[in-house]
């Protein structure tokens, strides 16, 4: 079909949708290098606000607190991600289906709800809401992430794998170290940066369980803006974004976002990092249209 | 071989036993049954799987159940004692019923209605592009509010429609307002945040959908003498609805609950259900807010059901 004008104002209305997801981005970065205050167009150059980021003692603890907070949530809800995936493939009871089903929620009620019912929960129980319960509420928003993504890359592994490795003499903890952890290594990576990321991120969730001591990045950038903020913030903010940026880059050349997020669920797909490795080598199944493979659909339900 | 071969033999041989050279191989069906239930799950190793689901399960009900559950205990609890006080508040009050729960509603709807009108060309070049790399770097761009913090991304908001911002700064410039519009702290710029970040949520799901409408089902409307915005409403979009119904789903029930947003955005002035739980909250209402985040609950749960419903049909299909 030849363009015509609607193909013309589809493209313009896309490229708008672009500008305006990237907008704020770039307006925000800008203000960080203003050495007057937070406002656009910029007055001049300056970097001083990100030295003054890192004067900032409660800058610096917020990040600290943060990454940890992060890592860990990443790692435990990892393990856990990776014990119940195993776990629902080898066993096909109810109890598994229905925990899988309860570990995914997370991803669907808002994390303020989850924050309410923590908060009061901590109460009760406590009289106050103590760090771990801040740490509990990350590994549950987390959670889902490793799960689906873990899940997703066991379908793709043919039980005839297993079942040769037992032939030939594995154990079941063998049969994980040497058969499925080496293809799930993709997987398991995708699920963590995402349960990190989900971490990093949350702001609805870590309001309610942030103390006025111990405070997540988000919360501390939202606190600082309710006082009148200088770019410093932005400063910050631009920090924190170049984080997440680098993680989607990564993402997107280990896996590629559209497989990641199950957007390729058509057409020929490739195995995940298939461009790398040489066809021989890889063990995955072809894909015909008789047998569509699940996609590693993270984000979508 | 007997019957009850031992689960802890750790290799059974394959073939069905000793068959008579030069005769078909016999297969014990019942042996073979056995055999690969002992090759799918060795015992020791079934019986550790299925304690740590029991305890995956025990930590899940602590951890994140019983909080759900006390929290509709709080919302039924008068002073010591039970009473329906809380949700006869909420659900009396034109505060709560309008104020809340209807603008909750209403900010979503909007917000999600601007998102599509900007999800929907982007899924539909990210679908049809030719080049890969413009593929890609779009795809990367939708990730955006996904990966980037939305307290963040709400901050680049607030400078942009801020009194000093540049939409004011703009408008002024151009001598179409006298004195700076006032934009932040108001529902218009609660909508404009939802819709950045319900983008990608309807947008994704549609990618995959658009590509598999078949191209030969445009080509023949074409072929029949349809504009292209006749076939893209007529014969594209309606084979897509399911996708687009799915994201605007899924993106309404994660902007009905955002907090970040209102807060950043409205200033504390644009009330929806999370900012109104978290000011009772912090009041020591906790009855309230329950009852506040209990509706919030019941409305994702209404509002996803669909896609459950749909997903499941969808995988029984598959099945057949």
């Amino acid at each position: 079909m030849r363009p015509g004008p609607f193909t013309y104002l589809t493209v313009a209305a896309a490229a708008a949708g672009i500008v305006f997801i990237l907008l704020p981005l770039f307006i925000m970065a800008a203000t960080a290098f203003n050495p007057t205050a937070i406002t656009f167009p910029p007055e001049g150059f300056t970097l001083k606000w990100f030295g003054a980021v890192l004067e900032d003692a409660r800058f610096v603890r917020a990040i600290i607190i943060s990454l940890v907070l992060a890592v860990f949530s990443a790692a435990v809800s990892s393990a856990i991600g990776l014990i119940v995936a195993l776990a629902i493939r080898q066993s096909k009871s109810r109890i598994a289906e229905h925990l899988s089903t309860l570990m995914l929620s997370p991803l669907f009620i808002p994390g303020a709800l989850l924050g309410i019912a923590l908060y009061q929960g901590a109460n009760a129980l406590f009289g106050t809401v103590p760090l771990g319960v801040l740490l509990v509420g990350h590994i549950l928003l987390t959670l889902p992430f490793p799960v689906r993504a873990l899940m997703a890359g066991l379908a793709r592994i043919p039980t005839s794998l297993e079942e040769a490795a037992f032939l030939s003499g594995a154990g079941f903890l063998g049969t994980v170290w040497h058969v499925l952890l080496p293809q799930l290594r993709l997987h398991l990576f995708a699920g963590s940066a995402m349960a990190f990321t989900m971490s990093w991120n949350d702001f609805d969730l870590s309001l309610f369980l942030s103390g006025t001591r111990v405070q997540t990045l988000p919360v501390e950038i939202y606190g600082r803006l309710q006082l009148g903020a200088d770019p410093s913030i932005t400063a910050l903010s631009l920090i924190v974004a170049l984080v997440s940026v680098a993680g989607v880059i990564i993402l997107d050349r280990t896996i590629g976002v559209a497989e990641f997020a199950g957007m390729e669920r058509q057409g020929p797909r490739r195995t995940p990092g298939g461009r790398q490795r040489s066809a021989p080598s890889t063990p995955s199944t072809p894909s015909t249209p008789s047998h569509p493979q699940p996609d590693s659909g993270v984000l979508t339900p | 071989m007997s019957p009850d071969v031992s689960l802890r033999t750790p290799v059974a041989p394959i073939a069905p036993g000793p068959a008579a050279p030069g005769s078909p191989p016999t297969i014990d069906r019942e042996q073979n049954k056995q055999r690969s239930r002992q090759i799918r799950g060795a015992t020791t190793a079934r019986r550790l799987l299925r304690i740590l689901i029991l305890a995956a399960a025990a930590a899940l009900a602590v951890l994140l159940v019983a909080p759900v559950l006390y929290m509709v205990g709080l919302s039924f609890t008068t002073g010591q004692s039970f009473g329906v006080d809380h949700y006869v508040t909420f659900f009396t009050s034109q505060y709560y019923i309008v104020g809340v729960a209807l603008n909750s509603v209403a900010m979503a709807a909007a917000g999600v209605l601007v998102a599509a009108v900007f999800a929907i060309p982007l899924a539909y070049v990210i679908a049809r592009v030719g080049s890969a790399g413009v593929r890609r770097a779009l795809t990367v761009a939708l990730f955006v509010p996904l990966w980037i913090n939305s307290v963040i991304l709400m901050l680049g908001w607030y400078i942009i429609v801020g009194a000093n911002g540049i939409v004011n700064q703009t408008l002024l410039m151009i001598g179409l307002i006298e004195e700076p519009l006032r934009i932040l702290s108001t529902p218009t710029a609660v909508v404009i945040g939802l819709a950045q970040l319900a983008i990608p949520y309807i947008a994704m799901p549609l990618v995959g959908v658009f590509a598999a409408v078949p191209r030969s089902a445009e080509e023949a409307a074409h072929v029949c003498g349809a504009s292209p915005a006749r076939v893209f409403f007529r014969i594209t979009l309606p084979l897509s609805a399911q996708g687009l119904f799915v994201g605007i789903l899924l993106s309404f029930t994660l902007s009905i609950g955002a907090l970040a947003v209102p807060n950043i955005l409205g200033g504390g002035k644009v009330r929806m259900f999370s900012v109104a739980a978290y000011s009772e909250l912090t009041t020591g209402n906790f009855g309230l807010a329950s009852v506040i985040a209990l509706v919030l609950l019941l409305t994702t749960v209404l509002c996803l059901s669909p896609i459950l419903l749909l997903n499941r049909r969808t995988n029984q299909h598959k099945e057949h």
